[in-house]
């Protein structure tokens, strides 16, 4: 966000960054990981919601699944401040991993919906502190777009592990930590895959991701070929890389051929939600 | 506020310390360019995240709020501790604890020339290893550090502390030339930094 764009956050109470959860994408964790130097352990907390959602993951075969947000200063209290939160004297407080911050509150409190740009009527704002005629909109969008990119790579690859789960031999559980190290290796190839597109592919892609989505598809659980525009080359061939990284990454050893995750539901866009970490 | 640049095998040494007792140990003074710095990228105040204390008159870093010979030094402000209240040896303010307690630093690439260079020095001109007593997991050697990128950053600092010492020089000649008893503010003088290190800023940009 450029200092020169109208932003409420700097004389705000910051609520967003204590009331909510922040549930991350596998994209989110390895970021700050990768450039913190930190152990995912050490910042994501792991719960199971109330409702299963498409980013939730199982551990074994049965129906428990779990999501990972960032933790919370004081684990024991639901309103809490999260962990990279700095408190500063006379009621000031800032992110403190402000360009590494999960892609859900880099996109706070906007969501795009038939390709535009909204403001949430929920979000724990000031009254009328945002105002779209003062964003740089263009800019609001990509991170939207990118964010839902995120999104939906993240569903797919955990849709992935929950199927190479499924296909387990043992009844045991997985640690949790595997599943962690899978989004490591899964994360680091992603960035490879990234890194090998042109800035100018990279920008068709995107746009073409967007088109599918808009359409209901979601790219990496549709076939070749299907959704909107006239795809660019770059696109079959993200698309076939980005399966590939997955399968790569999952943990060797299933008997049977994992199957790729299907697609259950439309594509939601990734919003903060209010709901407490069960102890 | 971390930055994303691949980080040097020193700050990897200093990114593994679980204790981080240098954050706590000292009394960090940051330059005024460093304060001007956090201030505008945190868009934060200098008073909001800073305290003044006594400095020796003679200090290169040290500013008067009056016509006394009284004088005092900018450091960034300590988190106080709940049971305990506000301590020397409290944590610095841009401290944060992780689930498992590793200490980390808000700050990350923006943190101070101080905070960055410590502990080595540059002694007439030579790399060397300063006083490190407030650490707890290894000693530091000259062997840790990538000596001309290093030796860099201490001649910055340097230039630095020159320069925040011309500005406090400054401050401290209108404040001697004000009458008597004329007191100033500590927010007065924070805002006089801020507004000193804008017009460098704008004269270079310009």
């Amino acid at each position: 966000m450029s200092r020169s764009e109208h932003s409420p956050c700097g004389s705000c109470q910051q609520r967003c960054c204590q009331d909510y959860v922040v549930t991350v994408t596998g994209y989110d964790a390895w970021l700050i990981a990768t450039q913190l130097r930190l152990a995912m352990e050490q910042f994501l907390v792991r719960f199971e919601p109330n409702q299963p959602t498409a980013e939730c993951f199982r551990l074994d075969r049965s129906d428990r699944c779990f999501d990972i947000a960032l933790a919370k200063r004081n684990e024991d209290q639901e309103r809490a401040a999260c962990v990279f939160w700095l408190a500063l004297p006379h009621g000031y407080g800032r992110c403190g991993i402000y360009p590494l911050r999960p892609l859900v509150c880099q996109v706070y409190p906007t969501f795009l919906a038939d390709g535009l740009v909204h403001l949430r009527t929920d979000a724990l704002c000031p009254p009328r502190g945002w105002n779209l005629a003062r964003l740089d909109l263009p800019q609001w969008r990509r991170r939207l777009v990118w964010s839902r990119v995120q999104q939906e790579i993240y569903r797919y690859a955990v849709g992935c592990w929950n199927n190479w789960v499924d296909a387990r031999a043992q009844q045991s559980a997985v640690p949790a930590g595997v599943y962690l190290g899978y989004l490591t290796a899964l994360y680091t190839r992603l960035d490879e895959v990234w890194k090998d597109l042109s800035p100018a592919n990279r920008d068709l892609v995107l746009d073409q991701w967007d088109a599918c989505t808009r359409t209901q598809v979601a790219p990496l659980l549709a076939s070749a070929g299907e959704g909107n525009g006239e795809p660019s080359h770059a696109w079959p061939e993200l698309l076939v890389a980005l399966r590939a990284a997955v399968e790569l990454a999952l943990p060797r050893q299933p008997a049977q051929d994992i199957a790729a995750p299907r697609a259950t539901e439309e594509p939601a866009e990734a919003q903060l939600v209010l709901h407490p970490i069960p102890a | 506020m971390i930055g994303s640049c691949e980080p040097s095998s020193k700050a990897l040494l200093w990114l593994s310390c679980r204790e981080k007792r240098c954050c706590s140990y000292y009394s960090v003074a940051p330059t005024g360019r460093d304060l001007w710095r956090l201030a505008e990228t945190l868009d934060v105040p200098i008073w909001a995240f800073t305290v003044y204390t006594d400095a020796p008159a003679d200090a290169a870093d040290a500013f008067a709020l009056d016509t006394s010979d009284r004088r005092f030094r900018v450091v960034l402000a300590k988190r106080p501790d709940e049971e305990l209240g506000e301590q020397e040896s409290a944590p610095c303010v841009f401290l944060w604890r992780l689930r498992d307690g590793h200490a980390q630093c808000g700050l990350g690439g923006l943190r101070p020339m101080v905070c960055q260079t410590y502990p080595s020095i540059l002694q007439d001109g030579l790399l060397c290893m300063g006083e490190s007593s407030g650490c707890s997991c290894h000693a530091w050697a000259l062997s840790h550090l990538d000596g001309e990128q290093e030796t860099r950053l201490l001649e910055r600092l340097a230039g630095e502390r020159a320069e925040y010492a011309a500005v406090l020089r400054a401050w401290n000649a209108r404040v001697a030339q004000a009458f008597v008893g004329r007191a100033h503010d500590y927010v007065e003088f924070c805002d006089y930094l801020t507004t000193a290190y804008a017009e460098r800023h704008d004269n270079l940009a310009g």
